[in-house]
This record gives C-alpha cells, sequence and structure tokens, in this order.
C-alpha cells in the first residue's frame, strides 16, 4: 500500500483497501502465509506489546492493530492459524 | 516506511518544555524515529501506522533494556492518566500522530516525572518482557 494513500486519510486505509483486499482473498478460499506468528504472547521487537493489540495514549483503550484487524477478520471468516499459514 | 511526517518538529514543538526541563537532547533518528537522549537514559520516540510508541532505555546498565513507558503508566499509575472520551478524527498521518504524541507527553506530564528526572525506581515494578536496544541506535545512546 503506498504511503502516499495512508497519508491522505489514515482512516479510510482500512475500510477502502485493506478489508476490501482481504476480503476478496478470503472469498476465493485463498490461503495466507504469515510472516508473523498472530498470538498475544508474539510481541513486537520494537514496543515489547502484543503484535494483535495496543493501548491507544488517547484513549486509554486496548484496540486491534492493524496486524490484529487482518487477522480477527480471518478468524471470523473461518481461518486458523497452522505452521505459519492462515487456511480454513 | 516513508511517510509525512516530521516526528522531530512535533516533539520540538509539543514537547519543548519537558526537553529543557530535563536536558533531554532530541536527536533525528528519521522522519519517524527520534530518540530523547540525557545522561543515563534514552528514550526512543517512534511513529508507524498504528501510532506513536515511546520506549525508555536504561542506558547504565548493559544490555541496554528497554521498557514501554504508555504500557507502564497505564497500568501502573493509571489514576493519574487523563483520557479522551472519543477517538480524534485521523484527518492526516501526521495530525493523528500529532494526537498520540500529545496524549503521552501529557502523560509524561502526569505520571512519569521521576522517569524523567533519572530515577530507575519504577522499573522494578515493570513486570512486561523487556525490548533490546536496535544496534542502530545504541551507538546513538551511549
Amino acid at each position: 500500500m503506498p504511503d502516499s494513500i495512508y497519508n491522505a486519510n489514515p482512516q479510510q486505509l482500512w475500510p477502502d483497501y485493506n478489508q476490501p483486499w482481504l476480503s476478496n482473498a478470503i472469498s476465493r478460499g485463498d490461503n495466507f502465509l504469515m510472516a508473523t506468528p498472530p498470538t498475544f504472547d508474539t510481541l513486537n521487537v520494537n514496543t515489547g506489546i502484543s503484535v494483535l493489540t495496543r493501548p491507544n495514549p488517547v484513549t486509554g483503550q486496548m484496540e486491534l492493530s492493524g496486524f490484529g484487524r487482518e487477522y480477527l477478520m480471518m478468524r471470523q471468516a473461518g481461518y486458523s492459524y497452522q505452521n505459519g499459514v492462515m487456511m480454513k | 516506511m516513508s511517510v509525512a511526517l516530521n516526528l522531530k518538529s512535533l516533539i520540538d514543538k509539543d514537547m519543548g518544555d519537558l526537553l529543557a526541563k530535563y536536558a533531554l537532547s532530541a536527536i533525528k533518528v528519521s522522519e519517524e524515529d527520534v530518540l530523547l537522549k540525557a545522561s543515563n537514559f534514552s528514550i526512543r520516540v517512534f511513529a508507524d501506522r498504528d501510532g506513536v510508541s515511546m520506549v525508555y532505555f536504561d542506558t547504565a546498565h548493559r544490555p541496554i533494556k528497554g521498557y514501554n513507558i504508555f504500557l507502564f503508566l497505564m497500568n501502573k499509575r493509571r489514576e493519574s492518566l487523563t483520557f479522551s472520551s472519543a477517538k480524534p478524527e485521523k484527518s492526516t498521518y501526521s495530525k493523528f500522530i500529532e494526537d498520540e504524541l500529545v496524549s503521552l507527553i501529557r502523560h509524561l506530564k502526569s505520571a512519569g516525572q521521576d522517569i524523567l528526572e533519572g530515577s530507575k525506581d519504577w522499573i522494578t515494578a515493570y513486570t512486561w518482557p523487556s525490548v533490546s536496544a536496535p544496534e542502530s541506535l545504541v551507538k546513538l545512546m551511549i
């Protein structure tokens, strides 16, 4: 995803690009190779926080990371993680 | 990631009083990565698509270990923090990042002044895994 698209309106990245792309791939039944294990105890090496969630400093609430959103969407579509791959 | 952001400029603008008060030197690592350097610690402030993070590195300790400041404050000193009831609009990436940065600075002022003063006592209450300092930043920290 070009950064220029994200920079112009970060709020629309998920509904306009990530979500439709993932939805199309899911509807085809694609498998997804995962570079990072999607587990709560997998930590971001830079932040020390789970790769799936993060505490929002503005609201004080835990929220899904971008990666966490993608993982949740795949789980809701019936995918599970096995040996580096999200598959049905 | 290449972004329309100059985090160092935002830090100079929004955090200038803290930089002066605690003699922190702000070193630009990249457009989205800044190191705040003191005599016995450094704080890495960096932005990505999820938001802004602040990681404290104890540079008096070998190996240098990092601790997520907001993770600590939110869990151990939450009663001293003030949050917004609603998420601000992500109108632009720079605005989104500045909103997060301003919130983190407010939390540091209300609940983290001992950290900025150089106290290390709080680290004993940090119960999460520490992070390693990136090699590229270690040279800037020491």
